[in-house]
């Protein structure tokens, strides 16, 4: 019963409970009306009936006195006007009955001496002691039917029983007409929020009726729907957001839900698979992702599933091959992870993998071409290693007998100058003996550089000193060319820490260069010092306005064996390691050899040096 | 509970019968007309005016010859009237007739009834006879037979001229002789 009123509609709840209340209230105030008539009825009846009892019992006194019974049954005779009244009894003051008057017959009873009455089986008794001037008299005895007040109260009731009905069928069309109220606005409320929920059409709108809480419940209704739509939007937009941003990933993509059913492939992860986004969807992920070891071609456990069951994210890269749709193999390169909500409950998967065929493949070749290669570099160095063995021993050997040769030569100079002869050719062997010594040397250099064994040897030295020493070899070169050297030191600079012999061999290569291309024209050294990336920096220029040097020619300048004066052969002396050896020399010490020209008008070469551990006298700016 | 007492109720009442039965027997003529005697006075009120306010005693007077007298004394030996211990008179000449409250009036004094009544109703002395055509003339209450039953009638005049006040209830068992209201 409850719960089939509580399943009924809203109208007829209303109905319902707005007629139980004016029906129960109704009939409530009907039944104590009827109670209360009935017992103002009784009262009434009991009321007249001690009154007719005291009358008549008045009209008793002379007969009971006089013995008069004649005179006491007329009396009681003429009572009979009074319709209800069954029976009348009266006793004497011996309570012996004296006279009766019997509608229905009834055998008297022992009468009570006291005022009283009571109801019994539809019957008032009334019994009413006779008393005159305080004598004792007797007792009259009333018998009174209340049928009649039965006969009335049940007319009553069928009068208000029809004004019931009557009422009742007010109160529904009243309540009919007024739940209206308070059930249409709901009403509307539901069916707008079905036809949302049917249609997911959230475009409706609740109406709203009045300014009640039906009302602020449509206008909560309606600034709901518009934060689901305004939700919705966004949710779409972000989902779109998302597919797109799946679908551009350049792997494949599948997710799952918790239970490891597939709900949705990404591109690249359908052409992988062979299983279209739509196919796969509610598959479990192990149907669409068929994946086994590379090595042992058994299945092997699927990762989504292992991330599931573990929560952890997997990775097995790269020792799995993919079985396709149509049994392709594919060897790919995976992980996946568990996609966790807020609460950190794991409500999927992601997976995520690649075909690492073609590069495994490509690796393959990769690491075969390296083998090549590495193969082909030691062979190189090794055929480099005995080329410079060669050099160091060749030079070894050759300067053994050289060293004899400019040695004898030397005092067969000497022997000839003494005995007054002409040594010139003796001269031009010993002049040939040590242009050869110098060739020696700088393959020696050189083969020492190449090979990594040559050492630098940094001191403290007096750049006066050095200059000294350089313009000592130079002068007589320069001397003899009939140019002119001009040397420009700047004054800060005192003493330098470096290798001297090799900065001296640097710049005698780099002056006698100079010298070597210019005729009757001024060289130009000028040592300064300078700033540049957190460091203090020492140059060394040789300016010369000779030939110049072609821009074309400038790349091959510092290459082992090149001369840029073939063009001009008959200038032309040494090895062409010269520069080669200052630039790598210059290297090992720090710094660089540079070089700018423009050919016709001269060169400038410039030896580069940090300024490591070099003693400055003055500040420097 | 009062049907389970019927039988308990109806035995006593059996009993209560059977003693009552037993104990009142049927009065005679002469022993109602005695007993009717105290219930009248309980119907009327003597004049303030009267002697009878004055007196311990509730007096009686019998004249004329009546066999009454006997019963009277027997019956009211012990019992009151109006609360007064009762003394019965005999009177013997009309002149006696004084200081009494009843007079009862034999039928032998017939012929001296206008006499008697002179005397008493100034004196407001009830009269009561028991002869025909009494109350008639003057008497207050007279007894009579009717169908074998012993009746009375009242002579409302008389009464009020000797200021007695009767009661209705009286009035109205009694056949009225004179009445105020005509």
């Amino acid at each position: 019963m409850n719960t089939f009123f509580a399943n009924l509609k809203i109208q007829h709840k209303l109905l319902a409970i707005i007629l139980f209340v004016s029906i129960l209230t109704i009939s409530t105030g009907f039944g104590i009306g009827i109670a209360i008539d009935i017992e103002e009825s009784k009262r009434e009846l009991i009321e007249n009936m001690q009154i007719t009892a005291a009358l008549i019992s008045e009209y008793c006194i002379s007969p009971l006195t006089f013995m008069d019974k004649h005179g006491a049954e007329e009396i009681l005779d003429k009572s009979k006007t009074i319709s209800s009244l069954l029976n009348a009894h009266l006793f004497d003051e011996n309570n012996r009955i004296f006279a009766e008057y019997n509608r229905f017959d009834l055998i008297p009873k022992p009468p009570r001496s006291t005022e009283s009455f009571y109801f019994e089986d539809n019957f008032l008794h009334v019994y009413q002691p006779i008393f005159f001037n305080h004598s004792y008299y007797g007792v009259l005895y009333l018998r009174i039917s209340v049928y009649p007040l039965h006969d009335k109260v049940i007319q009553q009731v069928e009068r208000l029983s029809l004004i019931l009905i009557a009422l009742f069928f007010l109160a529904y069309f009243l309540a009919y007409y007024l739940q209206k109220f308070i059930s249409k606005p709901i009403l509307s409320l539901v069916e707008v929020s079905q036809k949302i929920s049917s249609n997911a059409d959230s475009s409706q709108q609740a109406k709203k009726f009045y300014e009640d809480e039906t009302g602020q419940l449509a206008d909560a209704f309606n600034a709901m729907l518009i934060q689901i739509r305004f939700r919705e939007r966004a949710f779409f937009a972000e989902t779109e957001r998302l597919q797109v941003t799946l679908k551009s990933i350049g792997d494949a993509v599948i997710t799952t839900d918790r239970l490891g059913i597939v709900e949705y492939l990404n591109p690249i992860a359908e052409k992988l698979t062979g299983w279209s986004d739509e196919e796969a969807y509610q598959h479990s992920i192990a149907d669409v992702l068929n994946i086994i070891s590379e090595v042992t071609y058994l299945p092997v456990e699927n990762p989504v599933r292992k991330c599931l069951d573990t929560g952890k994210t997997v990775a097995l890269s790269g020792h799995t091959i993919l079985l396709d749709k149509e049994g392709g193999e594919l060897t790919i390169e995976d992980s996946a992870a568990p996609i966790r909500n807020k609460n950190n409950d794991i409500i999927g998967a992601i997976m995520v993998f690649h075909d690492v065929s073609e590069a495994r493949t490509m690796e393959r070749e990769l690491v075969a071409q390296t083998h090549d290669l590495i193969r082909a570099r030691d062979e190189a160095e090794q055929a480099n290693k005995a080329k410079s063995d060669f050099f160091a021993r060749m030079s070894h050997e050759l300067r053994t007998p050289l060293n004899a040769i400019i040695g004898y030569s030397e005092l067969l100079q000497d022997d000839f100058e003494d005995e007054n002869r002409d040594a010139e050719d003796v001269k031009r062997i010993n002049k040939a003996g040590y242009h050869l010594l110098s060739l020696i040397n700088d393959i020696l250099d050189f083969s020492k550089i190449s090979e990594g064994k040559l050492e630098i040897y940094p001191k403290k030295t007096a750049i006066t000193s050095i200059i000294d020493n350089v313009l000592s070899i130079i002068n007589p070169l320069i001397n003899k060319k009939n140019n002119t050297l001009v040397i420009d030191c700047a004054e800060n600079i005192q003493e330098i820490m470096v290798d001297a012999m090799r900065l001296q061999q640097i710049l005698l290569n780099l002056l006698s260069n100079a010298n070597k291309f210019s005729e009757e024209s001024e060289i130009k050294l000028n040592i300064y010092s300078y700033h540049a990336r957190l460091k203090y920096w020492i140059n060394f220029e040789v300016i010369d306005q000779g030939i110049g040097i072609k821009k074309s020619h400038l790349n091959e300048l510092f290459k082992a064996f090149s001369q840029v004066s073939n063009t001009s052969p008959g200038l032309q002396g040494g090895t062409g390691l010269g520069l080669v050896i200052s630039k790598n020399l210059g290297q090992m010490m720090g710094g660089d050899v540079l070089v700018v020209s423009e050919y016709g008008k001269g060169s400038c070469f410039t030896l580069r040096l940090p300024m490591q551990g070099i003693v400055i006298e003055q500040p420097l700016f | 509970m009062l049907k389970k007492k019927t039988p308990l109720c109806f035995i006593g009442f059996l009993f209560l019968s059977i003693c009552v039965s037993s104990s009142a027997r049927k009065l005679t003529e002469q022993e109602l007309k005695v007993v009717f005697l105290e219930r009248f006075t309980r119907f009327i009120d003597w004049p303030e005016s009267s002697r009878y306010s004055l007196r311990k005693e509730f007096k009686i007077g019998v004249l004329g010859m009546t066999s009454l007298v006997n019963d009277l004394k027997k019956t009211y030996q012990n019992r009151r009237i109006k609360n007064k211990k009762v003394i019965i008179e005999i009177i013997k000449t009309n002149s006696d007739i004084k200081d009494i409250d009843i007079l009862f009036i034999s039928q032998s004094k017939r012929n001296d009834l206008r006499k008697i009544i002179a005397k008493t109703t100034p004196q407001s002395i009830l009269t009561i006879s028991d002869s025909i055509g009494f109350c008639q003339r003057g008497v207050i209450i007279n007894f009579y037979k009717e169908a074998k039953r012993l009746r009375f009638e009242i002579n409302e005049a008389a009464a009020r001229q000797a200021n007695f006040t009767i009661s209705y209830q009286l009035l109205r068992s009694a056949k009225i002789i004179d009445p105020l209201r005509k």
